[in-house]
């Protein structure tokens, strides 16, 4: 059998590679799964009514096959290590980083200023900070860019959808 | 009037039809662009599509569907840059042949060949109609439960990520679906005081959030655009001929995709390459494959395609999405109050007529759209990333907002954004975890009524022939990898 191809995870240029199944990262994704299966768990036997038989299910579920994955993890780690194969757990601040560290915040900024000012205000700000930024630094095209996009959203969403683009009561 | 009737006229009004262009014409822009795809285009018309009504609205998301499906291969010709997973077999053919100067030639046997495709898929979907309507009769509570679960197995089987992974993933969506007012008794459940929560998570926030807000922090490492360089020109008539010529291509493919659309998990990236090995295999020139073969693109394309209507059997009949794009699609009928199952075809005839009716058209539209438009869709791949990054990103926002009018919302596809990185970067299947999270309630709400029918003894509705049968095929979907590795490697033990 042939190895299937994910051109979405596979070809990804080295920094954006999955992280590896042993790595700290790993386990430690798996093991916040499983902390959420058990704090679902235990809201669930507050539960008196039928309504907590479903969750209950699940959150034990999720417990086993969440700790079986943090298990297969840290037992992979052991052997790595056992058997002087483990890749150190690199993180190094790097353009890519920054760049990707960089667009997560931006957004969270951007939904933070748009709930007090408004979409459209926001938009008119942060549309040209991140270009800018970026590495997109012609002027003309980011102010045409930032002018055009704003009249395409207020004629979409304001004009059809009825979303208060330019206002700050949202 | 009949449903069927009824559907033909708003599919073939003047609203009907420029909706379903509009909404091919988005997915061309949606499919052609790298990174971008069927998913999130989905995600971000289906905001737009909740003031219409369920016909219209349809008609919208598979003209899109349609649109994606067919524009993948746009990028995947011209600059050997699949605009999806399922359009990565084309460009082993049809960069090769733009190479040689016969990109538009190229482009021309991919419409050709994904509009048959398509309405082959249509074709089939009308023909498993019938069974709809059987099927609505025979199923009860206890069939969808177990239904539920075949469909989740099928879709943790076909990962790649793994059984364990998969199922957490899954098991985690339909957790996180209860959060909010219990279906049961309407009591709050799992909103940790925060008032927000009483309404449960918003799926549309959900789906955004997984999908566009993940996607575009990771593609925000690359600093350039997507793409520099358009190459081909060629000629569309020779395509045209050049496609018609490797019919049994395209028929053969169009088998593949719409059998591999019936299984749920499946999606059109194994049909496609399924199809290109298979050409190749058949063909009295194997040695021209990969070096501009036209049944390389006709096959694949037409697999691709025929996947549509294919997929939708499962998605209409049982509400079980064979894809990441079905998946939507039920979201969106779901949204819509409009509830996919047996009963579809009793309760909402006309909305199940006008989705069949937009296959068949989208596939019109391929031919006639597709090929005009082929050439200047291929402009927006070179649409610089810093550019479309916070366009994407102010677009998801807004239309988050314009889904419900609650900001809280924005914060809920926020959180999923973070779930849905850690979920790529870990490995974990998205698809699985919102298939769980859209199934889960469902599932809970039969599981329930099961429950009191069965006063508890679950283990009775084994005794329903349906119900054994769907068991039995989940185990055998379960246990087939794990029977074909068992074998390998004794094989391998054997030769060493």
């Amino acid at each position: 059998m042939t190895e299937r191809i994910d051109p979405t995870v596979d070809e990804l240029p080295d920094d954006e590679l999955p992280v590896a199944e042993n790595s700290l990262t790993a386990i430690g994704f798996a093991a916040v799964i499983m902390l959420v299966g058990i704090v679902y768990f235990i809201q669930s036997m507050s539960i008196h009514s039928q309504a907590g038989l479903w969750p209950r299910i699940l959150s034990v579920t999720l417990i086993l096959f969440a700790g079986a994955q943090t298990l297969v993890t840290v037992m992979s780690r052991r052997n790595a290590r056992r058997a002087q194969t483990l890749v150190a757990d690199k993180f190094e601040l790097d353009a890519s980083l920054f760049r990707r560290a960089f667009t997560a915040l931006w957004l969270l900024a951007y939904c933070l200023v748009a709930q007090m000012v408004g979409f459209g205000i926001a938009m008119l700000v942060f549309l040209p900070v991140y270009m800018w930024v970026m590495g997109f630094r012609n002027l003309i095209w980011i102010v045409l860019l930032t002018l055009g996009y704003g009249f395409a959203l207020t004629l979409i969403f304001d004009a059809v959808a009825n979303v208060p683009m330019w206002s700050s009561r949202l | 009037m009949s449903p069927l009737w009824d559907s033909f006229l708003i599919l073939f009004s003047f609203n009907g039809l420029f909706l379903a262009t509009v909404g091919f014409l988005i997915g061309c822009v949606g499919g052609a662009m790298v990174g971008i795809g069927g998913a999130l285009t989905t995600a971000l018309v289906i905001p737009f599509t909740l003031s219409m009504g369920p016909t219209n609205a349809m008609i919208v998301l598979v003209g899109v569907y349609s649109g994606v499906s067919y524009a993948g291969s746009i990028p995947s010709i011209l600059i050997n840059t699949p605009g999806g997973p399922s359009s990565a077999a084309v460009t082993l053919d049809g960069y090769a042949l733009a190479r040689r100067g016969e990109g538009t030639t190229a482009i021309a046997i991919s419409a050709t060949a994904s509009a048959i495709g398509a309405l082959a898929g249509g074709l089939c979907l009308i023909v498993a109609l019938p069974f709809l309507r059987y099927l609505a009769m025979a199923f009860g509570s206890q069939e969808f439960l177990m239904f539920g679960l075949f469909g989740l197995a099928s879709i943790v089987a076909a990962s790649d990520a793994g059984y364990i992974k998969g199922f957490t993933a899954g098991i985690l969506g339909a957790l996180l679906a209860t959060t909010g007012a219990s279906l049961l008794d309407a009591n709050p459940r799992f909103t940790f005081g925060i008032s927000d929560l009483v309404d449960g998570i918003d799926l549309v926030a959900a789906m955004i959030g997984l999908f566009a807000f993940a996607e575009m922090v990771r593609l925000s490492r690359n600093p350039n655009s997507i793409s520099n360089a358009l190459v081909g020109l060629g000629s569309m008539w020779r395509g045209i001929v050049w496609a018609m010529k490797e019919w049994k291509a395209i028929l053969r493919g169009s088998g593949m995709g719409v059998l591999v659309g019936f299984i749920p998990g499946e999606g059109g990236t194994v049909a496609t390459f399924m199809s290109y090995i298979t050409e190749k295999q058949l063909s009295k020139e194997p040695e021209r494959f990969g070096k501009g073969h036209p049944a390389g693109i006709a096959g694949p394309e037409a697999a691709n395609n025929s996947v549509i209507g294919g997929s939708l059997v499962p998605t209409l009949s049982f509400g079980i999405p064979g894809s990441v794009s079905t998946a939507l699609l039920l979201t969106a009928l779901m949204l819509h109050g409009v509830r996919p199952g047996p009963t579809l075809f009793t309760n909402n005839a006309v909305v199940l007529y006008t989705i069949i009716g937009s296959i068949l058209l989208g596939g019109v539209l391929t031919m006639i759209v597709g090929l005009a438009l082929s050439r200047p869709l291929a402009l927006l791949t070179i649409i610089p990333i810093p550019v479309l990054v916070p366009m994407v990103c102010i677009i998801s926002v807004v239309g988050i907002y314009a889904a419900s009018f609650n900001y809280s919302h924005i914060y809920m596809a926020l959180a999923a954004g973070v779930l849905g990185y850690a979920f790529i970067r870990c490995r974990y299947p998205i698809v699985a975890f919102l298939l769980g999270f859209i199934v889960g309630p469902l599932a809970e709400e039969n599981f329930m009524r099961t429950w009191q029918i069965t006063q508890g003894h679950l283990w009775e509705i084994l005794l329903r022939p349906i119900c054994a049968v769907l068991f039995l095929l989940t185990l055998i979907v379960l246990l087939r990898p794990l029977w074909k590795s068992l074998i390998a490697s004794r094989r391998k033990k054997a030769t060493a």
